[in-house]
């Protein structure tokens, strides 16, 4: 059976203050889908709409080909990690993965050989007998896993689950999520603010700003064509410019012109209008010397890390752009003069 | 069992077997279970009474109910919100007409004359009973789970029903008496309900006077009274309350844990005690009184009997409280403030003056609104020492009780006395609550408070000790009174006041009780145990939804559950009194009175610890819980209740302890076969007789103080984590 998840035109209010509303997706059988937006946009709200720990004010929810909206979330049969574990502190390891397995009225030696199996996946089955207390917050995750897995969930719900680790860890556990979820093949539903993360696990990412979907799309599409600025500045760091469609090709690409500096876009757009567009720092390659067809500009500020540098410029008309250089050329200095030209591919049109 | 099965059978159970009017002799009083109750009137169930009785006003709250029990045996699952809104309507039907021929049908006939169009001749009925409080149970629970079904509360049908339930319970054990006593203030037996009437009773001098401060001519009246010492009471243990907060958290004094756990006695120790040992030291043959008059001559009398007295008794028994509450504040007083204090090169003096205290003002006022409520509600002291000093809880009492009661007279001092302590109620929620720093963030402030100022330090440590020396005293006093022949004349040693109070014989294996306290030492017990799981099992759920379910009207529903804070004992004992006697709830001389008004009045002490432990357990445990697939009872159960254990053992104890020291709510309730220990006590007290009480008191205290020792040995030792599976590996 295929475990989709549906929203169809799902609001939400509190004491009638809109927290989400219009909300419309699709989530495919064993997707990861990230909801990704900054905090109180909605999206651990959608999420809980999910689980059921919140009812839609309005709108229907489908799990497989069932409408939820009124399933409590007790019977809802999907798995939760929530951001702070919520192990059961009074349990050890074991009765906390059996909890779900007792509580579907799941008979004890077997839920002991389903928890055993679980926590084995996760690698904490030589811990069975501990609290809560006595594991690392690794390690207490691992378990939150094991325990949302362990009842075969139809969906399984991730609230930030690496907001609690530290940074060097958060690396290695989500990509062991990512690993686990494909090798499992559950339909997942992940919450995040980092942009990172959400690049680095989804199948599709659901942007959401103010309780609205902003953009719906796969990783590579999200960061290479943001429909809005919001969407580009999230994902990333962007140049927001304003540029000059000169002539339409005969392929269907377009040129464009930010200050002389000319590039292709991959779209069809009106000759002689203005655009508002997002280029990526990456995309803007400097040259000490006037290579033709760039910007000239002044290096603000200049700042070197390890693997890039990283370039604050004013250009000669007074644009601000923020350029990420990846290459092994010299580090410029503050006061220098450069010629910034643009790479089309790493430039998207966006809305005002 | 088969759901549909057990909506026909509770149908059976009301319509035929549940006697449908009054709790006769009690609740747990059988007597009425011989072959012949389906027949006579006061028995019959719910069906005999339509049929047999005439009672034909019940077939409108069976009809309802009827309908409902069979939709839920044979039709289907509710489905839609139409289906549910017509079970919500039958339901509110049923339940609203099961209220209202309550009240317009009583003991004596219809309310207005006009219904005898509708009715039988001579149509009456008594109080109702078993059968009436199932259905009333029944219909609520239909009510609620119509709305859980249309989505309240997440569609949560235990939390609805709960909802539900407490509100039906605190409408009908709260609201209605105390609203009803009210009422009162406004009704003459001549000429009915009026302003007039009201305004007579309620602004007059002998209330409201200044005489005694000058203003106007006579005397005060007794609310101006009663204020004057509620305000120096909660001066005086406001005051006592922070230096012992202050020696307490703040010194390095040698003794501060047993000062601590001095503070706590009076916890243990009914009110009125007090004021019996100040009567017994300083009273007209007390041991001071009498050594003072013979040594230097100077005849003292009872200048204790009075405001002084009362002040006196006051301020020891409710320092306590007001510790308690400044305790949690001044500790809550995060180091760094201090510590940025001291770094900017303040004084001691300048950082105590600026910054610790300006942050514990509020927490001041806390301690004094309490002090002044307590106070104001005090009534076994302005019994015992009260004298010619007009306080109003002793007033009302005199009011009811004395020889010419007067229930107008008493509601109109019921009124100046609950202006006074809900304004103190709102005070203290709306402005003082609003006002507290939270000064204890997630984060570890780490550091250590800055040392007191050496005089606020020296004062302190002063009056903390004079307070436990004198505190000592009195209960060194009172437990070697109880073994003296005659206070006051004879001190000769004997234990003839315990045997009076505890003697028993075993005749033929038998043991027979005689002396004179087990009569009303064992109902007091068996009352406050019964009073002791309902009043925490309402307070927790009430503690529950506030903290982990929204739904309309929250405030509303909070602001009620804590408002039985704000009424003085006295007004509830009064109220019952008054409502409770007839139909359609008759209660009077039964148990079932004492034990409702012991969980009504302890109810804010559950809820509150339960607000308290819930509040620290992160909502996701139990969310964790639903999403594992648990319903909502079984993740109270196995994941909350294991959780918050020791709020609940504290909760059980503190609503046993308020019972058996109760007085002002259950001076007007006692019967002579539902006596109990502190009524019985003031009485022998009011007779002078100061052996047997003083013996009494004692055990009591003793029996307390095992109880609060048991709870610290069962939460203090936390077994509270034990594996349900012993791990498989």
């Amino acid at each position: 059976m295929s475990n989709k998840v549906e929203f169809k035109n799902v609001g939400k209010s509190f004491n009638g203050q809109a927290a989400v509303s219009n909300v419309n997706f699709l989530i495919n059988d064993g997707q990861l889908v990230t909801l990704l937006g900054p905090s109180g946009c909605g999206k651990t709200t959608t999420l809980r709409m999910v689980a059921g720990l919140e009812l839609p004010s309005e709108g229907s929810i489908f799990i497989g080909d069932d409408d939820v909206t009124r399933v409590s979330a007790a019977q809802r049969s999907v798995g939760m990690v929530f951001q702070s574990y919520a192990l059961f502190p009074h349990m050890t390891v074991m009765d906390n993965v059996c909890y779900g397995l007792l509580a579907n009225k799941v008979k004890k030696e077997l839920a002991v050989i389903l928890a055993t199996e679980a926590l084995d996946k996760v690698g904490m089955k030589q811990l069975v007998a501990r609290h809560p207390s006595e594991l690392s917050g690794g390690q207490q995750q691992r378990v939150a896993i094991a325990r949302s897995l362990v009842t075969q969930p139809k969906v399984l719900l991730f609230d930030e689950p690496l907001s609690n680790l530290d940074a060097k860890l958060r690396r290695k556990v989500r990509q062991d999520i990512r690993d686990l979820q494909r090798d499992i093949g559950v339909t997942s539903v992940y919450v995040t603010h980092d942009q990172e993360e959400a690049l680095a696990i989804s199948d599709e990412i659901i942007v959401m700003e103010q309780g609205r979907i902003k953009q719906i799309g796969t990783p590579k599409a999200l960061y290479n064509s943001p429909n809005s600025r919001f969407v580009a500045d999230f994902i990333g760091d962007t140049n927001i410019v304003t540029c000059e469609a000169l002539k339409l090709n005969d392929n269907g690409t377009t040129k464009l012109t930010l200050e002389g500096a000319e590039f292709e876009h991959s779209k069809r757009l009106v000759a002689k209008e203005s655009y508002c567009l997002s280029i990526r720092p990456s995309a803007i390659r400097l040259f000490t010397a006037n290579v033709g067809n760039s910007i000239k500009a002044t290096v603000l500020s200049s700042s070197y890390l390890g693997g890039h540098k990283e370039y604050n410029l004013r250009t000669d008309a007074g644009q601000e752009l923020f350029v990420i250089d990846h290459s092994f050329d010299d580090q410029l200095s503050e006061g220098a003069v450069v010629y910034a030209t643009i790479n089309g591919l790493g430039a998207s049109v966006v809305d005002e | 069992m088969n759901v549909r099965l057990q909506h026909l059978i509770l149908l059976l159970v009301v319509l035929f077997i549940m006697p449908w009017y009054e709790f006769t002799d009690g609740f747990f009083n059988f007597s009425w279970l011989s072959l012949g109750y389906f027949v006579a009137e006061e028995s019959a169930p719910l069906y005999f009474q339509m049929v047999g009785h005439e009672k034909v006003w019940l077939y409108l709250v069976s009809g309802p109910y009827v309908l409902l029990a069979l939709a839920n045996a044979f039709t289907r699952k509710l489905r839609s919100d139409y289906e549910a809104n017509i079970h919500l309507g039958l339901a509110a039907l049923g339940l609203l007409a099961l209220m209202m021929q309550g009240m317009l049908i009583n003991d004596f006939g219809p309310v207005f004359l006009a219904l005898n169009a509708f009715l039988p001749i001579d149509a009456y009925q008594i109080g109702m009973g078993y059968g009436a409080l199932l259905l009333s149970v029944i219909y609520i629970y239909y009510v609620a789970s119509a709305f859980a079904h249309k989505g309240m509360m997440k569609g949560d049908l235990f939390s609805t029903y709960a909802l539900f339930l407490i509100v039906f319970l605190v409408s009908v054990f709260v609201i209605f008496p105390v609203l009803n006593i009210l009422s009162r203030a406004f009704l003459d037996s001549d000429t009915g309900y009026s302003i007039t009437v009201f305004s007579e009773r309620i602004f007059n001098s002998n209330i409201w006077g200044l005489g005694c401060i000058g203003i106007g001519s006579g005397y005060c009246g007794v609310a101006t009274a009663t204020a004057f010492l509620a305000v120096m009471t909660g001066l005086s243990t406001t005051t006592l309350g922070l230096c012992f907060a202050l020696v307490i958290t703040r010194t390095d004094f040698k003794w501060r844990g047993r000062l601590k756990a001095l503070s706590l006695l009076p916890i243990i120790t009914p009110p009125f005690v007090v004021g019996m040992a100040l009567i017994m030291l300083l009273g007209r043959s007390g041991i001071v009184t009498k050594f003072i008059e013979s040594t230097f001559g100077i005849e003292l009398g009872g200048w204790i009997y009075g405001f002084w007295g009362l002040w006196i008794a006051q301020t020891l028994a409710y320092t306590p409280i007001a510790f308690m509450v400044l305790i949690g504040v001044v500790q809550g007083v995060g180091p760094s403030y201090e510590e940025a204090s001291t770094t900017l090169n303040a004084t001691p003096l300048r950082t105590f003056r600026f910054v610790t205290l300006p942050l514990i003002r509020p927490g001041l006022a806390n301690a004094f609104l309490l002090g002044f409520v307590e106070s104001m509600a005090d009534l076994g002291n302005a019994l015992l020492i009260g004298g010619d000093f007009p306080v109003l809880s002793a007033q009302i009492f005199y009011a009811v009780a004395g020889a010419s009661s007067s229930t107008g007279k008493a509601a109109a001092l019921v009124v100046s006395l609950l202006v006074f302590t809900i304004t103190a109620f709102l005070i203290q929620r709306y402005w003082v609550g609003r006002k507290t720093y939270a000064t204890v963030t997630g984060k570890g402030d780490g550091g250590s408070n800055q040392s007191l100022p050496k005089w606020v330090k020296n004062v302190s440590v002063s009056v903390a000790l004079f307070w436990s020396v004198f505190t000592v005293s009195i209960y060194v006093l009172i437990l070697m009174s109880g073994f003296v022949e005659t206070w006051g004349s004879d001190y000769s040693l004997t234990f003839k006041h315990y045997i009076t109070a505890f003697d028993f014989n075993i005749v033929n294996s038998h043991l027979i009780a005689t002396g004179v306290a087990w009569d009303s030492l064992i109902t007091t017990l068996w009352l406050a145990l019964l009073a002791m799981p309902l009043t925490t099992a309402m307070g927790l759920a009430t503690g529950y939804l506030l903290t982990r379910q929204n739904f309309a009207f929250k405030s509303a529903f909070e602001f009620s559950t804590m408002l039985s804070f704000a009424i003085p004992g006295i007004v509830i004992g009064f109220s019952y009194v008054v409502a409770f006697n007839q139909a359609p709830i008759d209660l009077t001389y039964t148990g079932i009175i004492i034990v409702v008004c012991f969980m009504f009045r302890n109810m804010p002490v559950g809820v509150r610890s339960s607000i308290a432990a819930l509040k620290q357990l992160d909502p996701g445990l139990d969310e964790a819980s639903f999403t594992l697939g648990a319903s909502n009872l079984r993740s109270i159960r196995t994941v909350i209740l294991p959780l918050i254990k020791p709020a609940v053992f504290s909760a059980l104890v503190y609503s046993f302890i308020r019972s058996i020291t109760s007085v002002s709510a259950v001076i007007f309730l006692v019967s002579a076969d539902y006596n109990l220990a502190s009524a019985y006590i003031i009485g022998l007290v009011e007779n002078n007789q100061f052996g047997v009480p003083i013996a009494y008191s004692t055990t009591l205290i003793a029996i307390m103080g095992i109880a609060i020792f048991g709870l610290n040995q069962l939460v203090g030792k936390r077994t509270l984590f034990k594996p349900l599976t012993n791990g498989a590996s």
